[in-house]
């Protein structure tokens, strides 16, 4: 019935959107057509999606002759549809970012890239366009914006990120994550963000007298809701539907604290002789 | 002779009228006889007066029927018949106010005798009088009671008893109360005193409880007081006669209540007879505790409770028991609570069982009490228990002696039948075979018998690997539990020189399935179990075939089928290989030599294969044993002994002295640590002699030429000591790996049937499941859940974390 609408009607309604919205009329317009015109659910969309939207900024159409070239640009010379290692080396430093940096995992994520290390020219193609960047420049520019989006780390942006990591970063083939792997993901992901961090590390080396070699996707996913959930060790119940590895964890820290509280005991009474003597 | 149309009858008239009902009234109470027709005229009088008819009415209409009567004047209220009530009403308070002085006149128990007389003859007067004025009854009080009004609704028979109560006993009511106390009292002193008076005059107190009719909140029931009530009063009574015809509002109210039936019984003698009790047994108590020993105390409160129940059967109001016992039991035992339970742990220690069961009686009268007795009682079971073990340890440290050792399953049985022999019979005999108790002395032995000095040192031997933080665990004494559990049925089972005949063992069978019902961790016997078994079929040392069927009889009925499925299957094949041996040793394969074999299915035999282990003889296991005669010593010896054994000795037949290090090639043993001790334990048993440290490769070891022994035949064949800490630690990993299986079939199974559950419901679920076998924690059960979802059983659900679903 939306198709039979007026065209003043349509342009009505497109008006309307933009004026929630600020976008431009071609962009309302499409976003409208998709929802049928139903006005309610295109601004429910747009404002849902907005990180994925065409950003208002490249009010003109990205260029795809432009991305093309850019990525000709880090081509691998022997296989021109793939950049490897080296090749990210220099587009990151051409964007002036640091490979292992928080903001090449989020491009890699915006990219959908299928393994580490490796972009394939479709995922740098459409992952361009995706994010309405053409050259270089517009890319660094934007970076910001895309680490804002995944600046909290309770948000659903961020959990997905968190959850592509696992795939990205796993072996081909593998069911798990390789514990070193993992340990380094999560120290790029969870830096400033998770309280424990350096525990965490700590106790992924081994410190507990455990050897591990791997991380179960599971495990993995669970540990964001540890990261998210669990502010201090005597919320944590040993009980609950927490993986094994997040109770060690816990079993660890809890231990470790105590002979920290030891340790200080000690000392502190050896102070207070100090004093006396 | 009078007018006859007068509708008014004058004043003198009814004050005459009145002059003569009186005086027939006065007849009744004082019991003065009356003639038949004076009472006949009495009736026609006050028929006349109540319906304000002319008096000179015909003599014959009082014997006219008086339904006509009542049916011509019925819709009419006559303001003759109130003042004819109010008359009789005044009446009654005068007699009685007169009979009040003349009561207090009397000293205490006489006024008892006083006020009963007094009471059986009103009762009687005031049935007599109630006749005379039946026609006020049915019309006037009818109506007034028809309109709820408070004013004359009582019948002239109930007139007489409530005006009785107002009038005459609460003027009296101190004294009256006072003396039955005084009686009572003189009576729990041991006092003989004259219960029928007490009776009688409790029985008035019941009697005066007539509610007010307009009060439809207080029911009254159809037989006020009736005799059934009353205990001691077995021939019908003067009250019961009125009651007969007493029913004028049962229709109205039949809802009964025995409550409100005695309340003024209630109000003015049980209240304060309950107050008075406690306060004679609250100083009584206080006074013999001080003076008697707890032991008697108990006694004379059980007598006090049994006098109690005597005195109600005999004067009281049987709805009185149910307070009187109540109170009696808040003043003689909650009050000294702690006092008994203090005396209870003295006389759980001493074993006094018929102290116990007296504190028990007394106490199951009190709530809450018993359920403190049991968890005492449960703590006492688990302290005695503990002693018992720790007499356990002490006796093995005592004897020393290297076979004291071997006793130590024994001793541990016996110590745990011992002390729970004790109890189920304290149980039986003090404590009435309480459930209650039962199931403390259950939770008690489970409590115990898994972790207790004996379990817990034997478990220090086995320290498990390294857990979280560095620190060596101890092993688990539960698991202790059940391998000394399996060590003493082993010992039962197999033969040995003193043993008891085959009634005893069944008893002791019996009894080790009576410890088994605690073991927690099932499983670690049934693995022991089916290793001892193994041996004892191979070796050929079990007591007998029944024996061991009994035994597993027994397992099976305890835990089921699965549970034994495996060493029954043992059986099954010792008995095929019997067929199978007789049948190879059947000509044509004529053997020299004894020979026996047996073919075991290797899914039901609990040994561990050797691999690479290649003999002059081929061979299955270790369990394997030979006879080797040795033609080298003066003497001909044959050694019964074990395949490592005979390997080693075997290679002496090339040459009289070998190097250590060419005993380890080339008897191929495939752990040199084994090789080594079967050197070790022939240099000790004399048979080989070395040059050194049996360790080094390069000592020398050579057959002894000294060796001596008395015997012909010897046995040298014992287990490894390297083999037995192997297949310990190889058990103990078996079973982990057992339950592991276990754990994950029993998630797979509930969420096969679940589809989605919550981890909560999943873990209680899998506990539930698996319990019987053993007790599973719960970070094992997570441990499987994560493994499940590695293997992708399971999945998290997406939207909650504690949710998982089962992947099809």
């Amino acid at each position: 019935m939306y198709n039979r609408l007026k065209n003043s009607e349509k342009d009505n309604l497109v008006k309307q959107f933009q004026s929630v919205t600020q976008v431009d009329a071609k962009e309302a317009r499409d976003i409208l057509r998709k929802y049928n015109w139903k006005l309610d659910e295109a601004i429910d969309y747009f404002f849902t999606n907005q990180n994925r939207r065409v950003p208002p900024s490249s009010g003109h159409r990205v260029d795809r002759k432009a991305i093309e070239n850019v990525f000709r640009n880090y081509a691998n010379p022997d296989k021109p549809d793939f950049m490897f290692a080296d090749e990210i080396i220099r587009f990151c430093a051409d964007l002036k970012l640091d490979p292992t940096s928080l903001p090449v995992l989020v491009l890699a994520w915006k990219f959908k890239a299928k393994r580490q290390c490796v972009f394939t020219k479709t995922e740098f193609l459409e992952g361009m366009y995706e994010l309405g960047c053409d050259s270089i420049d517009k890319l660094r520019s934007h970076v910001p914006t895309l680490m804002s989006e995944v600046e909290n780390c309770k948000s659903d942006s961020f959990k997905q990120l968190y959850r592509f990591t696992f795939g990205y970063a796993k072996d081909e083939g593998k069911k798990n994550l390789d514990i070193d792997t993992a340990c380094a993901y999560w120290c790029i992901l969870l830096e400033n963000k998770f309280t424990f961090i350096d525990l965490w590390r700590l106790f992924l080396s081994g410190a507990d007298g455990k050897k591990r070699n791997t991380i179960p996707e599971d495990t993995w996913n669970v540990t964001l809701d540890f990261v998210n959930q669990i502010s201090s060790f005597d919320q944590y119940d040993t009980e609950g539907a927490w993986p094994t590895l997040l109770d060690e964890f816990v079993e660890f820290a809890r231990w470790t604290e105590q002979e920290r509280q030891k340790t200080q005991k000690t000392s502190g009474e050896g102070e207070e002789v100090m004093q006396i003597g | 002779m009078r007018p006859s149309n007068n509708t008014r009858t004058s004043q003198a008239q009814i004050a005459e009228a009145w002059e003569k009902i009186k005086h027939g009234m006065d007849a009744c109470f004082f019991e003065r006889s009356m003639t038949r027709s004076a009472w006949m005229d009495l009736q026609t009088q006050v028929y006349n007066l109540a319906v304000d008819v002319s008096v000179n009415e015909p003599q014959g209409s009082s014997s006219r029927p008086l339904s006509s009567s009542r049916s011509k004047k019925e819709p009419c209220v006559n303001p003759r018949c109130a003042e004819v009530y109010e008359k009789v009403k005044k009446y009654l308070e005068n007699y009685l106010q007169q009979l009040s002085e003349e009561c207090k006149k009397h000293p205490e128990e006489d006024m008892l005798v006083f006020y009963k007389q007094k009471w059986e003859s009103y009762i009687k007067a005031a049935s007599t009088v109630d006749g005379l004025f039946e026609y006020v009854n049915r019309t006037y009080v009818q109506r007034q009671r028809d309109h709820n009004s408070s004013q004359g609704s009582f019948i002239v028979k109930e007139l007489a008893l409530v005006t009785w109560r107002d009038t005459l006993f609460m003027s009296l009511k101190e004294r009256i109360t006072t003396a039955l106390f005084q009686l009572i009292s003189k009576e729990r002193n041991g006092e003989q005193i004259n219960t029928q008076l007490v009776s009688h005059v409790l029985q008035s107190l019941v009697r005066l409880s007539i509610p007010n009719p307009w009060e439809v909140t207080r029911p009254i029931p159809p037989h006020v007081g009736s005799p059934s009530s009353f205990n001691s009063f077995q021939s019908p009574s003067p009250c019961h006669q009125i009651n007969s015809t007493g029913n004028l509002n049962r229709g109205r109210r039949d809802m009964t209540s025995t409550q409100n039936s005695i309340f003024f019984y209630k109000e003015n003698f049980e209240d304060e007879f309950i107050t008075e009790t406690e306060e004679f047994y609250r100083n009584e108590s206080a006074q013999y505790l001080r003076e008697h020993s707890f032991t008697d105390y108990m006694n004379k409160a059980e007598s006090r409770f049994e006098e109690e129940k005597y005195r109600v059967s005999k004067y009281l109001h049987n709805e009185t028991e149910r307070r009187l016992i109540q109170s009696c039991e808040k003043v003689l035992i909650e009050a000294h609570i702690d006092r008994y339970y203090q005396e209870y742990t003295v006389l759980l220690r001493d074993h006094k069982t018929e102290d116990l069961s007296r504190v028990y009686s007394l106490c199951s009268r009190v709530k809450d009490s018993l359920e403190k007795l049991q968890e005492m009682f449960q703590e006492h079971v688990i302290a005695k228990g503990m002693e018992a073990m720790d007499r356990v340890l002490e006796e093995i440290d005592r004897s020393k002696a290297p076979h004291g050792k071997s006793e130590l399953p024994k001793l541990f049985a016996e110590g745990i039948i011992g002390v729970h022999k004790q109890f189920v019979e304290l149980i039986k005999n003090a404590f009435k075979d309480n459930a209650g108790f039962l199931t403390a002395l259950d939770m008690a032995n489970e409590q115990y018998i898994n972790r207790n000095p004996v379990t817990v040192a034997q478990a220090s031997q086995n320290q498990m690997p390294i857990a979280a933080g560095g620190q060596p665990r101890p092993g688990d004494p539960a698991k202790s539990c059940a391998e000394l559990l399996a060590l003493y049925v082993d010992s039962l089972l197999r033969v040995s020189a003193r043993k008891a005949d085959d009634n005893d063992l069944e008893d002791h069978l019996q009894d080790s399935m009576l410890i088994f019902k605690y073991i927690t961790e099932k499983d670690v016997f049934a693995r022991q179990f089916s290793r001892h078994l193994a041996t004892r079929l191979v070796q050929g040392s079990s007591v007998s075939d029944d024996a061991e069927q009994s035994m597993i009889e027994k397992l099976k009925s305890s835990c089921g089928f699965e549970y034994t499925n495996k060493f029954q299957k043992m059986f099954t094949d010792v008995n095929l290989s019997k067929k199978l041996s007789e049948d190879f040793k059947k000509p044509p394969a004529e053997l020299e030599f004894d020979f026996s074999i047996i073919v075991g299915t290797s899914a039901s035999w609990p040994f561990n294969s050797v691999k690479g282990y290649i003999l002059p003889k081929e061979v299955l296991d270790l369990m394997c044993k030979g006879e080797i005669s040795a033609n080298c010593f003066p003497r001909v010896y044959v050694f019964v002994a074990t395949m490592y054994q005979m390997g080693v000795l075997l290679l002496f037949n090339k040459s009289p002295t070998l190097s250590v290090q060419h005993i380890v090639q080339e008897s191929g043993i495939p752990n040199k640590e084994s090789c080594v001790q079967v050197v070790q334990q022939l240099v000790k048993l004399k048979i080989l002699s070395a040059t050194g440290d049996e360790r080094e490769d390069a000592t020398e070891v050579s057959v002894s030429g000294s060796y001596h022994n008395k015997k012909v035949k010897v046995p040298i064949g014992m287990p490894l000591k390297a083999e037995q800490k192997h297949d310990r630690t190889h058990t103990d990993r078996q079973v982990e790996e057992d339950r592991k299986n276990v754990i994950q079939a029993a998630i797979v199974r509930i969420m096969k049937m679940r589809k989605r559950l919550n981890h909560n419901s999943l873990i209680q679920e899998a506990i539930d499941q698996v319990k019987f076998r053993f007790q599973p924690t719960i970070a094992s059960i997570k441990k499987e859940i994560d493994a499940l979802i590695e293997k992708e059983f399971l999945r998290r659900a997406d939207d909650q974390r504690n949710v998982y679903e089962y992947v099809a």
